[in-house]
């Protein structure tokens, strides 16, 4: 299937511009914030997304109950229409796929926080509503009038294969003639408390693949069948199994999902013997995080450069070697692979036709 | 959709709910018009609030059929519904292994940090940080079956609310039909939750009472939980170790409202659309089903939608609901009702729809109020959900 657009916000900023050069400079964009925690207040790196822009893209009163998850969401949906240059799609022909690996974590942490108070039944009912998985697919969908299939897909840090996946399928049978699939991810505040108690103790950088500061962002791709298309670059292959990952053919190039927060990421070292480039650092630890790896590739791709890892390739322990300098792309396919946190991968496969 | 699709092979069901802990049992109890709804047992409610719920009757945890021990009541659910389908597919474990089997599942509450298991509030986080793909694991029904039973294919959660088991069972069938996997276990698992009892309550979308679907005196819906697990094959694996078909999933469909998050599109458009591609996909005409287990959840929305969409498209054909039983079991509820659909083809008829009573006169189309016989080889079952998600499947006997 064709990739006919993309939309990506991020830590990195707001568009594949900004996603561009992000690659092209090479350091992490984190920022320290403050976190509250039982302890006190902490500073630690974040990676968060900046969806001001949204307010002229879409009615303003219709984003007045979107909370910033779906914000998120909607504004790649609308940047990816904007990139394949297509503002009204076919209402019954135009399919979504929302994959999330936390949901809409600010709205459920909240909720979840009134328990001890016994008082839930005054919690907003906007809220809960909002706290739904599906929440943004049907904001989306309402927002964009789209009456096909919208589907919500929850499979943590591979739920983006299994989106690209289905995306295909829907493609082949002929339900739809295009579909925008993505991933969406909050800000975790847990999950930054989590990395200060794992790393701020080591001397890892933040641009270190073994150590990716908390991030939070949207990436959705508008995908179409590419039967007769010439030219452009194309979802190839996707796949997802709960087995070891495949070995990664030795000429292709690998993007790798890597961020130090997953058990068993020495396994990208096992599966990939050729070159290998990582990009957490610039979107940071989020579960759909494979979703900026595919847009790095895409921009690869498009560019045909391969652009320098991390830090420049600071070395990620028993992981691949990665590339340390940005340098022509040699071949016309790149691979994008997740090893699951709680196991099984998922590869998506890229080429340019 | 162009042309009808390939119909997939069910080979095994099992499902536990309020009505009962296998599928015989939730049969015959649906066709003695009883029902037991209650106050929530395991999570403090206001005692004068009323909002009975449909729970899983305790003790149906078995921990000797399994290898895992899992905390989370979801996977329980999830892994005593597979249980009983494998048993009925006469799938053993062995071949599970050597073949490619995925699995997809539609779930709610173990969407992720829904799920208190998952991530407590902060006042806990000084117990230790979380390792959040472990926790993910622990909580997620999906992962449960494949690590359980050793399962190598894909694995998915599908989380579109109220439609989310119907949408699992669609998606599964999709997977063997494209050769993607040898067998799938589909289905939905949700346990009753704290959080989606009071969401309900807030949204003024529960019943101080027992539910009435499509009643003229209907409040809202009841909670309830409970799983289904189908086990769908390809025909190839079927020949090969001569299994038996039970059913067929011959059509799905699902179209959104682009409407509201939590109304239903007043015209049911969506709707409309779930049934046409359902309808097309199954080669199915409408005046050839045998019944509609409708989603009737006892609201005010929900009902009058279907019932107006029924009455449009299907004018002839019995429906029923089947939440008076059950509760809304929200994520399993689309497999739940799939596997009654089956059960009631199987019998040649349909069960009284409990708690409807007095017909609104506002309503078009009515369900049956009393034991039914249907005759035809195809039914239909469908599920609207927040966010406007609507699918339908059109499930049939096999033949």
């Amino acid at each position: 299937m064709r990739i006919d657009g993309m939309g990506v916000v991020g830590g990195f900023g707001c568009g594949i511009s900004d996603l561009a050069a992000g690659m092209e400079e090479g350091r992490s964009p984190a920022e320290f914030f403050p976190l509250s925690t039982v302890h006190g207040e902490l500073q630690v790196p974040m990676l968060l997304a900046d969806t001001a822009v949204l307010s002229t893209m879409a009615d303003r009163r219709t984003l007045r109950r979107i909370d910033h998850h779906t914000r998120m969401a909607l504004l790649a949906c609308l940047l990816a229409m904007e990139d394949a240059g297509i503002s009204e799609p076919a209402a019954e022909s135009l399919g979504i796929i929302v994959a999330t690996g936390y949901g809409s974590t600010c709205n459920t942490f909240d909720i979840q926080e009134l328990c001890p108070a016994a008082d839930m039944r005054s919690f907003s009912p906007i809220q809960f509503s909002n706290s739904v998985h599906n929440a943004a697919g049907a904001h989306i969908a309402a927002v964009l009038r789209s009456r096909g299939p919208n589907l919500s897909i929850n499979q943590f840090d591979l739920s983006i294969p299994m989106a690209f996946l289905t995306a295909a399928h829907w493609l082949a049978e002929g339900r739809v003639d295009r579909v925008l699939v993505g991933g969406v991810d909050d800000f975790a505040r847990i999950m930054a408390y989590h990395r200060h108690c794992r790393f701020s103790g080591r001397q890892v950088g933040d641009s270190s693949p073994a150590a990716a500061a908390v991030g939070e962002g949207s990436a959705f791709f508008l995908v179409s069948d590419h039967a007769g298309s010439q030219d452009g670059v194309s979802v190839a292959w996707a796949e997802s199994g709960f087995s070891d990952a495949p070995k990664i053919p030795g000429f292709d190039l690998c993007v790798i999902g890597a961020d130090g927060f997953s058990p068993g990421e020495e396994a990208y070292g096992r599966c990939v013997s050729g070159p290998a480039a990582c990009y957490t650092h610039l979107y940071g630890h989020l579960p759909v995080g494979m979703a900026f790896d595919v847009a790095a590739a895409v921009l690869s791709l498009r560019a045909e450069r391969v652009y320098a890892s991390a830090g420049g390739g600071v070395p990620m322990p028993g992981g691949p070697e990665l590339i340390s300098e940005t340098r022509p792309l040699e071949s016309g396919q790149i691979h994008c692979l997740k090893i699951g946190a709680a196991g099984g991968y998922g590869r998506v496969l890229l080429e340019k036709r | 959709m162009k042309k009808p699709l390939a119909p997939v092979a069910i080979t095994g069901m099992g499902c536990l709910c309020a009505a009962g802990l296998t599928v015989e049992a939730c049969m015959d109890f649906l066709f003695q018009g009883k029902r037991f709804p209650a106050r929530p047992s395991r999570f403090f409610t206001d005692p004068g609030a009323g909002f009975p719920v449909f729970e899983v009757k305790s003790g149906f945890w078995s921990p000797e059929r399994f290898r895992s021990s899992p905390r989370c009541r979801t996977v329980r659910l999830a892994l005593t519904a597979a249980h009983e389908a494998l048993a009925q597919a006469g799938l053993e474990r062995d071949l599970l292994k050597q073949k490619r089997v995925g699995v997809c599942i539609g779930s709610n509450v173990a969407g992720s940090v829904s799920n208190p298991e998952l991530f407590g509030p902060s006042e806990s986080w000084d117990n230790g940080y979380p390792t959040s793909g472990r926790r993910f694991a622990a909580a997620n029904p999906a992962v449960g079956l494949a690590r359980e039973f050793d399962l190598t294919g894909p694995v998915e959660t599908v989380v579109t609310a109220c439609s989310a088991g119907t949408d699992a069972i669609g998606l599964g069938a999709a997977w063997i039909r494209m050769g993607l996997c040898d067998a799938v276990l589909v289905g939905g698992a949700d346990e009753l939750y704290e959080i989606t009892y009071n969401g309900f309550i807030s949204l003024m979308n529960s019943d101080e009472g027992p539910c009435r679907p499509f009643d003229v005196n209907r409040r809202g819906l009841n909670l309830g939980e409970g799983a289904a697990v189908l086990v769908l094959e390809s025909e190839e694996l079927l020949r090969e170790r001569a299994g038996i078909c039970r059913g067929r999933v011959l059509g799905y469909g699902a179209a959104g409202d682009a409407y509201h998050l939590t109304a239903p599109d007043p015209d049911g458009q969506g709707l409309r659309l779930a049934l046409q591609e359902a309808l097309a996909s199954s080669g199915i005409a409408p005046d050839a089903l045998a019944f509609i287990n409708a989603h009737g959840t006892g609201t005010a929305d929900n009902d009058r939608i279907e019932s107006r969409v029924f009455d449009a498209v299907f004018p002839k054909i019995p429906f029923l609901s089947t939440k008076g039983y059950t509760g809304h079991t929200l994520g399993a509820a689309g497999a739940v009702e799939a596997v009654f659909s089956l059960g009631c083809l199987s019998f040649g008829q349909v069960p009284p729809s409990v708690g409807f009573a007095d017909p609104d006169p506002e309503l078009p189309a009515h369900p049956v109020s009393q034991t039914t016989a249907v005759t035809g080889s195809a039914a239909m079952s469908e599920t609207l959900a927040f966010g406007g998600n609507n699918a339908v499947l059109i499930l049939g006997k096999d033949e």
